[in-house]
C-alpha cells in the first residue's frame, strides 16, 4: 500500500505516489536553482511544468491510476538533469558546462549535501567529508575539538540550517558529482548563498505542508529557534558522548595489567611479592585459585562491560555507525548482569567467611615497676621495612609479606585501675571466622609480641598471621590498665596514627596521660601543655 | 581538447536561428519543436528548449498565445514576431555565408 497525494501541475490533477512526489519536487527545485531568481526562471518552470503534466496524461492515458516513481523519472530523464539544460544565467564564458547537451549523467556537478547515509548529528559533516573528498572522520574530530574554542558549534548549527539533506537517489549522486574545481565551489558558494534566503521557505515546506494558511513570521522563528537548541544539545552530547568514551577508554588501559596479574613496578618492594594485581589482592581472601578466578571474573564483568559499552558508542559516534546493533547491547547487558550476580554470589560467600568473631586474650601483670611512669614504646625496628600496601581499611593497613600479613596499628585504649593495683597490659587478639571455631584458631594464629623490662614496654608495630591463613579481620586490641595517680608516656607512635582510645584530637606526639586525685584525666603533650578532660569523657573501667 | 564541449558549442550557436526557422514556419507549441530538434539532434533532452524559448519571447523576436487542449493542460503556441524574421533572416545569411566558407575550406584540407 502506498500513500497517495493530489497534486495540481498547470490545472490538471494527478494522483501521484508520495515517493514519486518527493522525486519531481525535488527536480523542480533544482531546476529552479539551475535558471537562478526571477521572472522568466518561473515561467520556464510553468512552461515544464506543463510538458510533465501532458507526457503524464500520454503515460495514464484517461484512466485514474497513480502516478508512480517510475513514470517520474522516466519524464525526468526526457527533460534531462539540471545540468544538462542549457541555464539562462551563465553566459559569461568561463562556466561552460560540458554536459550542455550530452545525456550523461555521471559528470553531473557535486553540489554540498547533507549526507542523510552516513549522519550522527545532522550529517553535516558526512556531506563535507563527500564534498571535499575527505574521510568525514577528519571533520567530525575537527568539529569536537574546536568545540573548545565555541565556535564550532555554531558553525555546524548554522551549516546544518543551510545544507540541504540528500534525500532522493538523485540528490545523493548530485551530492557525489564531478571532481571540486574552482569554479565548481564558487559556484556552490554562490548556491549556498541563496539557500540561505530559501532555508525558511524551505523549513516551512518540510515541516508544515500540511498546515494551511501563510505561516507568521513569529512561528518561522520559533521553528529556527528550536532547530538551533536541539542542534545545540545534541552537538553538545555528541561531544560529551566522545569525552565519556575516550574516558572509559583510557580506563580500561589502566585496569588491564591489575586484572591479568602484570607487575606494576611502583609496588613491587619486596622480590618475590607482587600484590599489584587484582587476583593477588584476592588471594588474601581466600587460597582457592577457583574462587580468585572467579571473582576476578565477576568484577572484570561489572566493571568493563559499562565502559566497553561507552567505548562502542563512541567508535559508533566517531565512524558513524547509526545502525542499531541490538544484539551487541543485549549481550552486554547479559554480561554484565551475570557478572552482578556472580559478585553478589561471592560477596555473600566471603561474607560467610566473617559469619562469627572470636577473641583470644592475654593478661600480662607487669609487676611492681621502679617509677611512677610507664613507658610503651612502638619498636620502631620493623616499621623501617617498606611493606606494599594491598589494602587499606580505617587508616590501618594490611601490609603482605612472603609468609605472613601483616596489620598496623593495634588499637591501644587506657583504663584506670585502684590506686594499690599494678600496671597490666591486656593483649586481645580478635578475629572472624565462619564459625566460632576457626574464627578462635584464626585468633590464636596471630603473632604480636612484646618486651618487658621494668617500667619500659615495648610493643610490635604490627601483628601477624601467616598468609595461608587469609585475612579475617585480625587485629590486635591492647588495653594498658594505669592505677590511679600513676601515668603511663606512649614513644615513637609519631609515624602512625595509633588509636589511642578517647584520646582523638590530640596530636599524636609522645603523650603523657596522668590520673589526678580528681579521677579526672589530664593530658599533658610534650610542649607542656595540659589538657583536663572530665570523668564523663572517658571510658574508666575502675572495676579492674 | 573536450570533443563533446566543442559539439555542445557548435550546437548553441545555430539552435536558436532553428527554433525561430520552424516557428517562422508555422505556429508550434513545444512539443512539435522539440520533435523536430529531436530528430536534427541538436537537442538530447527536452529540458533545454523552455529556457531558450522564454528567452526567445522576453528578446521579442517570439509571441505566444494560450491554446485550450481537450486532453490535457493549456498549450502555448509560438508565433514569430516582425523582429524574429528580421533576426532570422540575418542569422540564415551568416549561415549560408559561413557553410559556404566552411565546406570550401574543409573541401580543401580534404584534398
Amino acid at each position: 500500500m502506498k500513500n497517495n497525494i493530489r497534486v495540481n501541475i498547470s490545472g490538471v490533477i494527478f494522483n501521484i505516489d508520495e515517493d514519486a512526489h518527493q522525486i519531481l519536487k525535488n527536480y523542480l527545485d533544482r531546476l529552479r536553482k539551475q535558471f537562478g531568481k526571477g521572472e522568466s526562471t518561473d515561467e520556464i518552470i510553468s512552461d515544464i511544468e506543463i510538458r510533465i503534466a501532458e507526457m503524464f496524461i500520454e503515460r495514464t492515458g484517461s484512466q485514474d491510476v497513480a502516478i508512480d516513481k517510475e513514470a517520474v523519472l522516466s519524464v525526468i530523464e526526457i527533460m534531462g538533469e539540471p545540468s544538462e539544460i542549457y541555464g539562462e544565467e551563465d553566459d559569461n564564458g568561463s562556466e561552460e558546462r560540458n554536459s550542455y547537451y550530452s545525456s550523461s549523467t555521471t559528470n553531473t556537478k557535486r553540489r554540498l549535501y547533507r549526507d542523510s547515509d552516513n549522519k550522527i548529528v545532522g550529517g553535516v559533516a558526512g556531506g563535507l567529508g563527500v564534498y571535499f573528498d575527505i574521510d568525514p572522520f577528519w571533520i567530525r574530530l575537527a568539529f569536537v575539538l574546536l568545540t573548545v574554542s565555541g565556535m564550532s558549534v555554531l558553525v555546524y548549527i548554522v551549516l546544518w540550517i543551510v545544507i540541504p539533506m540528500a534525500l532522493t537517489t538523485a540528490q545523493k549522486l548530485e551530492m557525489r558529482g564531478e571532481e571540486v574545481t574552482i569554479d565548481n565551489i564558487r559556484r556552490t558558494i554562490r548556491e549556498e548563498y541563496e539557500d540561505i534566503a530559501d532555508s525558511f521557505n524551505t523549513m516551512r515546506d518540510r515541516h508544515f505542508r500540511k498546515k494551511k494558511g501563510e505561516l507568521t513570521i513569529f512561528e518561522k522563528l520559533a521553528h529556527v529557534i528550536v532547530r538551533i537548541i536541539t542542534g545545540f544539545f545534541k552537538v553538545i552530547g555528541t561531544f560529551i558522548g566522545l569525552v565519556f568514551a575516550f574516558v572509559a577508554l583510557v580506563i580500561i588501559l589502566a585496569l588491564l595489567p591489575s586484572f591479568f596479574g602484570a607487575s606494576v613496578m611502583m609496588f613491587n618492594y619486596i622480590p618475590g611479592v607482587d600484590l599489584s594485581s587484582l587476583p593477588d589482592a584476592l588471594s588474601i581472601f581466600t587460597g582457592s585459585m577457583y574462587e580468585v578466578r572467579f571473582v576476578t571474573a565477576a568484577i572484570a564483568m561489572v566493571i568493563f562491560v559499562p565502559l566497553i559499552a561507552l567505548v562502542y558508542q563512541g567508535i559508533k559516534l566517531i565512524f558513524g555507525i547509526r545502525f542499531e546493533h541490538k544484539i551487541i547491547g543485549v549481550t552486554l547487558f547479559t554480561i554484565w548482569l551475570t557478572g552482578v550476580i556472580l559478585l553478589s554470589f561471592s560477596t555473600i560467600k566471603f561474607a560467610n567467611q566473617y559469619h562469627r568473631e572470636a577473641e583470644v586474650s592475654h593478661f600480662i601483670d607487669l609487676g611492681e615497676v621502679s617509677s611512677d611512669v610507664l613507658y610503651i614504646e612502638i619498636d620502631n625496628i620493623n616499621k623501617s621495612i617498606n611493606f606494599p600496601i594491598i589494602n587499606s581499611m580505617n587508616g590501618k593497613f594490611l601490609f603482605c609479606a612472603t609468609d605472613s600479613m601483616y596489620y598496623a596499628n593495634p588499637n591501644i585504649k587506657t583504663r584506670i585501675i585502684e590506686a594499690d593495683e599494678e600496671y597490666s597490659i591486656e593483649i586481645i587478639r580478635k578475629s572472624h571466622g565462619s564459625s566460632y571455631r576457626t574464627a578462635n584458631k584464626n585468633a590464636e594464629l596471630i603473632n604480636f609480641n612484646y618486651n618487658q623490662n621494668d617500667s619500659l614496654v615495648t610493643l610490635d608495630t604490627y601483628s601477624s598471621f601467616p598468609k595461608n591463613n587469609h585475612f579475617r579481620g585480625q587485629h590486635v586490641e591492647i588495653i594498658v590498665r594505669v592505677p590511679e595517680g600513676k601515668s603511663v608516656e606512649f614513644k615513637n607512635t609519631e609515624d602512625l596514627s595509633f588509636d589511642l582510645d578517647n584520646c582523638s584530637g590530640v596530636n599524636n606526639t609522645n603523650k603523657f596521660i596522668y590520673v589526678d586525685s580528681h579521677n579526672d584525666e589530664v593530658i599533658i603533650n610534650k610542649n607542656g601543655e595540659s589538657i583536663i578532660i572530665s570523668d564523663d569523657d572517658w571510658d574508666v573501667d575502675v572495676n579492674y | 581538447m573536450n570533443i563533446n564541449k566543442t559539439k555542445a558549442q557548435m550546437k548553441k550557436g545555430i539552435i536558436e536561428m532553428v527554433i525561430l526557422s520552424i516557428i517562422s514556419q508555422q505556429e508550434s507549441y513545444a512539443s512539435d519543436i522539440i520533435t523536430q530538434l529531436k530528430e536534427s539532434k541538436l537537442i538530447v533532452v527536452e529540458g533545454t528548449l523552455y529556457p531558450l524559448l522564454t528567452r526567445l519571447k522576453n528578446d521579442g523576436l517570439l509571441d505566444y498565445r494560450w491554446e485550450e487542449s481537450k486532453s490535457g493542460p493549456p498549450r502555448k503556441y509560438y508565433t514569430i514576431t516582425p523582429i524574429g524574421e528580421k533576426t532570422l533572416l540575418e542569422l540564415n545569411a551568416t549561415w549560408e555565408e559561413m557553410s559556404t566558407a566552411i565546406k570550401a575550406i574543409l573541401l580543401k584540407t580534404k584534398k
